[in-house]
């Protein structure tokens, strides 16, 4: 009842408020205290692809050498996402440009007719067909907040068969922004500002939730060596972005008179400057700052069983700097992550 | 608006039975309109008298409810005085003065009987009245049996008593008057004295009572009494109007007086209610009871309509107790638009005197976690650092600043310090107001209430934030409040608020006097009196602005602003050796934040819908300092501006060539070396270097404690 008069009266307001870190989201700093293996501006995804680590970080698509970085190619657009194909293919989503289907040296074999925007995530069948999650049509996705801040709605999941042009699986969503393929074929699809996952029939779109009400912006999702996948969460909701985004009138204004920098919004990394907003609880004290304070930026990866049930978090709490996790997988026994907010690739030993 | 008067009209003892209050009003009118000649001075006379009978009894019922009890024999009481006094009067012919002293004297030994079983042997209030009641009733139906042959015939003419009875006093009936002097006297017994407090200390929690100790056997016992006494002066009247005795005299009193005092809003629980409220809901019930009786309504259907009324009051007595403070929670906060000027540029780099650095991120840390949240620092000839701390004590730190030692438990949150020719620490304590802390570490109250506004709701005159001070060459002590409307731990709640609550104050040592020099301020932080002590500046934090007030010279008295639109919010402000000033910043402003500024609603609905932790806020976790001169120049900053070693800069005092820096929640003093300062400079010897200035008067103190 109160929920429908809330809803009657605040049509915008969220419903649930996020709930607390707790059970196998329980924090922990093993995020925090992980090797840096590599450190690049903009580190965003990373793939494996036969033996190789496939990095991108911008305009630049990289492989991994030891702890040194061998460029592959620079294009003329970010690279957005990245996903490992059959027999070494690579594919990646070029900003304002298309889906490419790349070799090892990083040489073009194939690319979609339709120009491609904001592609935020991709995964491979065996096939060779190419599923993409489109975040929004709006915005690119290195300005995601701006989709996020804008109420966007108008994010897809999509398939780009193997010598046929792609098409879209289901539109209308609130930012696509991971894709993974699950083990009876269905596509496993993270709605970030919906704060769920999806898990969505490629034949006929039809989706149910399998995870849902999360305490963070889902991300990309990876499948695990023992089963099961790899979430990224890239920032934590707090109730303040929350209530932002029911309040048309200071969310408008905030739109169109501050700097993306400094609006109330969720961030890949925080604290570098004054004019970020500050939320009570993070007031240092006596040189304290408070690790559950609200986090304007948080690192977390989740590792999800077969059936989507979440077993275990690795964190970097407020505070801390490997914050804005955008990509994780396993690959010889680590866990290895791109903190986006840092510009690092992480390494953990992942427990058994 | 409409808001904010309501939260403070609310929190207004007077305003409880604002319901009842209405409703009497409204019956007067009605009644006017209805009956005629309602206000003919007959009618008027005849009511009042008739009310005051009832009055009596509804003062003693509400006494004892207050009191955390209830007197549910008051009706036969009543019937046995009456009794008592007739008898007395026309039988034994006794003079009219020992009928009456007997008849109080009945009363007040009955109640003592009620008194006596509730205050010590503890037996519960309402089944112990209610044995009484019988077992009074019974007595007079014996007694008066037995006097009723005789008391027929017996008649004894005595003017006095028959002007008692039907006569006027200053146009107005005997025993109104009467009661309306016995609710004043009992108005100020019940509001001023100990035995008032008592009683409703007793009333609102025994226990907490009796920790308190307060002897509350005895307290009910003469509560007890008194309401009998009460009760047999109505009682008296009654019986000089009529001169006669029935068997119904007094029955269902009780009922109607609790009904009455109930409406009026004196609370069933015990520890509220005032002798107004009483008043006012006997008006009503009376009213009711007389006039629809006189229009014609039946007996019974009054009677049925009086248990409503009382079970009504009862319920809305429960909701309001309950919910009357939830009401004022919500509706205290009240967000007004503050908008800000443009973001000054502060980037890195620039000849701006703006220009962030890491001056203070490298500052050398002392008494580091042996002290917890210096908000303001002394420092003394013999160069021991003084600083107020959290847990409310002065603590003091001699070089090299390594250990702390208490020096003053004053209790509250000290903040503003300063330090007079003799080396006296005057503090202002948020909370508690202005103290003073002498060389040997006793502690006087100098300050703590203020002149009140003439046009704010609230009553203001007590001093709650206190925040900072300085001392004028004349000895006054100009002292900022930054807010009254809300305490320290709010002080949140001021800046979602934006309001101009804060004042300045001037402590006069001479009469021991505070008074409001300048008011309206956007909380008052920072005071510190000009090296020329012609003028003060005030620091407005939430407006982000310094103003100059004239103490001395042709514009004493004016203020205007000297530095608009700062970076930052300002704190504290000290004198510097070159002439100038220092000013801390001790949150920077952030766009959102400012934007948020601008939205009242939004601010609102914040604080409505989200717990504390989650509100917006101005940046406290980074510091800055600024030095200006005079004319209103910023001259250059100094930045610790991701807050790595002093977030929250609320102060900074320069010694010797150094700068010594406290924060709020820091767990720190930091101190930084000024290459171009001047080495013997202190601030004690920039105020009091002047031997004309060492004869500042000595403080008158209020108290010692």
């Amino acid at each position: 009842m109160f929920q429908f008069l809330s809803k009657w009266f605040r049509p915008e307001a969220e419903s649930l408020p996020p709930p607390m870190l707790d059970g196998p989201w329980s924090a922990n700093d093993r995020l925090e205290a992980a090797k840096t293996i590599a450190a690049l501006q903009d580190m965003d995804c990373i793939c494996v692809c036969g033996d190789r680590l496939y990095v991108s970080a911008g305009n630049r698509l990289s492989w991994l050498d030891g702890e040194r970085l061998v460029t592959v190619a620079d294009f003329s657009g970010v690279v957005s996402a990245l996903a490992a194909g059959p027999d070494g293919v690579v594919v990646a989503a070029i900003e304002g440009h298309e889906l490419v289907r790349l070799d090892a040296r990083g040489a073009e074999i194939a690319r979609a007719a339709e120009p491609s925007n904001c592609i935020t995530a991709l995964a491979c069948d065996a096939s060779g067909s190419v599923y993409f999650t489109q975040g929004s049509q709006a915005c690119r996705a290195d300005e995601w907040y701006q989709d996020l801040m804008r109420l966007g709605e108008t994010g897809s999941v999509g398939v780009w068969p193997s010598g046929a042009q792609p098409r879209f699986i289901r539109r209308g969503m609130r930012y696509a922004n991971g894709v993974a393929l699950a083990a009876d074929g269905k596509l496993l699809v993270s709605e970030a500002w919906a704060h769920r996952v999806l898990r969505i029939d490629p034949a006929t779109g039809a989706a149910e939730t399998v995870l849902e009400n999360l305490a963070g912006y889902p991300g990309r999702l990876e499948p695990a060596s023992g089963g099961g996948f790899w979430l990224a969460v890239f920032a934590l909701r707090t109730l303040l972005v929350d209530f932002v985004l029911s309040e048309p009138a200071f969310r408008t204004e905030m739109i169109e008179t501050i700097d993306p920098l400094y609006w109330v919004r969720p961030a890949l990394s925080s604290g570098s400057s004054y004019l970020e907003p500050l939320q009570g609880g993070a007031i240092v004290k006596l040189g304290i700052r408070k690790a559950w304070s609200p986090p304007r930026s948080y690192g977390l990866v989740c590792r999800l069983s077969d059936s989507l049930v979440p077993l275990e978090s690795f964190h970097s709490r407020v505070g801390g700097s490997h914050h804005g996790i955008t990509s994780a997988l396993d690959h010889g026994g680590r866990l290895l992550a791109v903190s986006k907010g840092a510009g690092k690739l992480l390494e953990v030993e992942a427990s058994a | 608006m409409p808001t904010k008067i309501f939260s403070e009209l609310m929190s207004k003892p007077w305003m409880e039975p604002i319901i009842p209050f209405t409703a009497l009003v409204a019956l007067v009118l009605y009644f006017g309109a209805v009956v005629p000649n309602y206000f003919s001075f007959a009618n008027i006379s005849t009511l009042l008298r008739q009310f005051a009978e009832l009055g009596f009894v509804a003062l003693a019922v509400g006494l004892t409810l207050i009191s955390g009890g209830v007197d549910l024999s008051v009706g036969s009481i009543f019937a046995l005085v009456d009794l008592t006094v007739l008898v007395c009067l026309n039988i034994y012919q006794l003079p009219l003065w020992l009928s009456i002293a007997a008849g109080i004297a009945v009363g007040a030994a009955l109640g003592g009987v009620n008194g006596f079983f509730i205050g010590f042997m503890k037996t519960r209030p309402f089944l112990t009245t209610l044995v009484t009641l019988i077992i009074y009733r019974a007595l007079f139906n014996m007694l008066s049996l037995h006097y009723s042959a005789d008391l027929s015939s017996a008649f004894v003419f005595n003017e006095t008593w028959d002007w008692a009875g039907s006569g006027f006093l200053f146009g107005m009936p005997v025993n109104a008057v009467l009661l309306l002097v016995t609710g004043l006297v009992g108005h100020v017994l019940l509001s001023r004295s100990k035995f008032g407090w008592r009683v409703v200390a007793v009333g609102a929690s025994r226990k907490a009572a009796r920790h308190a100790g307060i002897s509350y056997s005895w307290v009910l016992f003469y509560t007890y009494i008194v309401a009998g006494a009460i009760a047999a002066v109505g009682a008296i009247f009654y019986a000089s109007r009529l001169n006669s005795i029935g068997s119904t005299t007094g029955v269902g009193l009780e009922i109607t007086a609790l009904a009455a005092v109930v409406t009026g809003g004196v609370s069933l629980s015990g520890g509220r209610g005032t002798v107004g409220s009483m008043m006012i809901g006997t008006g009503v019930v009376f009213l009711l009871v007389n006039n629809l009786t006189s229009l014609g309504v039946s007996a019974p259907f009054v009677a049925s309509l009086l248990g409503f009324i009382l079970l009504l009051a009862v319920g809305l007595d429960v909701k309001w107790a309950k919910n009357r403070h939830k009401a004022i929670e919500k509706t205290y906060v009240n967000p007004v638009v503050l908008e800000l000027g443009p973001l000054p540029d502060t980037s890195p780099g620039t000849a701006s005197p703006l220009s962030q650095n890491d001056v203070l991120r490298s500052a050398e840390a002392l008494c580091i976690d042996r002290i917890e949240g210096p908000e303001d620092i002394v420092i003394d000839s013999r160069d021991w650092i003084y600083a107020g701390t959290r847990q409310g004590w002065i603590v003091r730190s001699a070089p090299p600043y390594d250990e702390v030692e208490i020096f003053a438990r004053i209790g509250g949150r000290p903040l503003g310090l300063a330090m007079d020719a003799e080396e006296n620490i005057y503090v202002c304590v948020a909370g508690m107001g202005l103290y003073m802390v002498a060389p040997d570490g006793t502690t006087s109250r100098l300050a703590d209430r203020t002149n009140r506004s003439l046009f704010t709701l609230i009553d203001n005159s007590r001093l709650r934030l206190t925040d900072d001070l300085d001392i004028a060459p004349d000895g006054k002590v100009y002292f900022s409040e930054a807010t009254y409307r809300f305490e320290m731990h709010e002080w949140m709640f001021d800046s979602l608020e934006g309001r101009a609550s804060g004042r300045v104050c001037c402590y006069d040592p001479k009469t021991g006097k505070t008074t409001t020099v300048l008011g309206g301020l956007h909380f008052a932080n920072g005071i510190c009196v000009a090296h020329d002590g012609q003028s003060v500046f005030v620091a407005e934090t939430w407006a982000c602005r310094v103003k100059r007030l004239w103490i001395k010279g042709p514009k004493a008295g004016q203020a205007e602003i000297l530095l608009d639109n700062l970076p930052g919010q300002p704190d504290n402000i000290n004198r510097a050796s070159d002439g100038t000033y220092w000013l801390a910043l001790c949150a920077m402003r952030s766009p959102a934040n400012d934007l948020s500024l601008k939205h009242p609603g939004f601010r609102l609905r914040m604080v409505k819908n989200l717990p504390k932790d989650e509100w917006l806020f101005q940046g406290s976790n980074h510091g800055c300092v600024l030095r200006f001169d005079e004319n209103g120049q910023i001259l250059e900053s100094m930045w610790d501006a991701e807050g790595v070693s002093h977030p929250q800069v609320t102060s900074m005092r320069e010694h010797k060539g150094y700068l010594y820096l406290g924060g709020l929640e820091n767990n720190r003093i930091g101190r930084i070396p000024l290459p171009w300062a001047d080495k013997s400079w202190t601030s004690l010897k920039s105020y009091w270097r002047r031997p004309e200035d060492k004869a500042a008067p000595t403080p008158q103190i209020l108290a010692a404690e």
